[in-house]
């Protein structure tokens, strides 16, 4: 009866030692290291004078997280020249699917100004706890070049995307996770979802 | 309860809690990292050879 009641309490222990690991690696937050910008082949994009320059739909960058995505939303925040692109947004990789992001977007350009050549400020915040996370804890974040419901397909003899980029910064909040998150998550971990 | 059973107690407690991390490692590499679950181990190791050191005295 001992012997049942100390393998009991062990057992208790250890599941609340558990809690309380992955408790606490869910309340670190602030600014997280970003990867350079990249076309989808994973050639980085030319820098001159901090500004970096895009000229393909799709750009690509890393941002490494330190801790689970779970609980956690993403600040993005940087300078931009959007020259005569009509629509720019940026999403955060969902699933396995290669293109799987909805894009939020942070400029739609109006009727009267076609090519815009001044800095433009943007600050973005997209929740995490939805998101899929590589191994090293990295998220996949994208840049488009495109309409929020249209996501463009990389066709490279036709793109004419051109707008530049500075001063990109990445820090990560606490952010209470919805019924329907926590939902995605928990299948996450039993399907052993990983990005392909 | 003496400090060796206490010992004891945590050695077993945190070498459980190792093995179910290692699990959902394996299911979600990104939930756990690979540094707690040495530090974990770590600890439960520490603790057992301190608890049969202080049987031994």
């Amino acid at each position: 009866m001992k012997t049942w009641h100390q393998g009991v309490s062990i057992i208790a222990a250890s599941l609340a030692a558990i809690a309380l690991i992955i408790g606490s690696s869910v309340l670190p937050y602030g600014q997280r290291a970003v990867s350079q910008i990249e076309n989808i082949h994973g050639v980085s994009y030319p820098v001159e004078d901090d500004l970096i320059t895009v000229t393909e739909a799709l750009a690509h960058f890393d941002v490494y997280l330190q801790e689970p995505v779970i609980a956690k939303k993403l600040h993005l925040t940087f300078d931009f020249i959007p020259f005569a692109e009509d629509h720019l947004g940026v999403g955060v990789r969902e699933n396995s699917f290669w293109l799987s992001y909805e894009p939020q977007l942070f400029y739609q350009a109006g009727s009267s100004d076609k090519k815009t050549t001044a800095l433009h400020s943007a600050s973005l915040t997209i929740p995490l706890s939805d998101k899929i996370q590589e191994r090293d804890r990295s998220i996949d974040v994208m840049f488009m070049a495109a309409p929020a419901n249209h996501l463009p397909l990389p066709d490279p003899l036709t793109d004419t995307t051109y707008w530049q980029i500075k001063n990109l910064h990445a820090t990560v909040e606490y952010d209470k996770p919805s019924t329907s998150a926590w939902r995605d998550f928990i299948r996450s971990i039993i399907r052993r979802e990983r990005v392909l | 309860m003496n400090i060796t059973y206490q010992l004891w107690f945590i050695s077993l407690t945190l070498i459980v809690a190792c093995g179910l991390l290692t699990a959902l490692q394996w299911f979600h590499p990104a939930l756990v990292s690979r540094e707690i679950i040495s530090a974990t181990l770590g600890v439960a190791i520490g603790s057992a050879l301190l608890s049969l050191i202080l049987t031994k005295k």
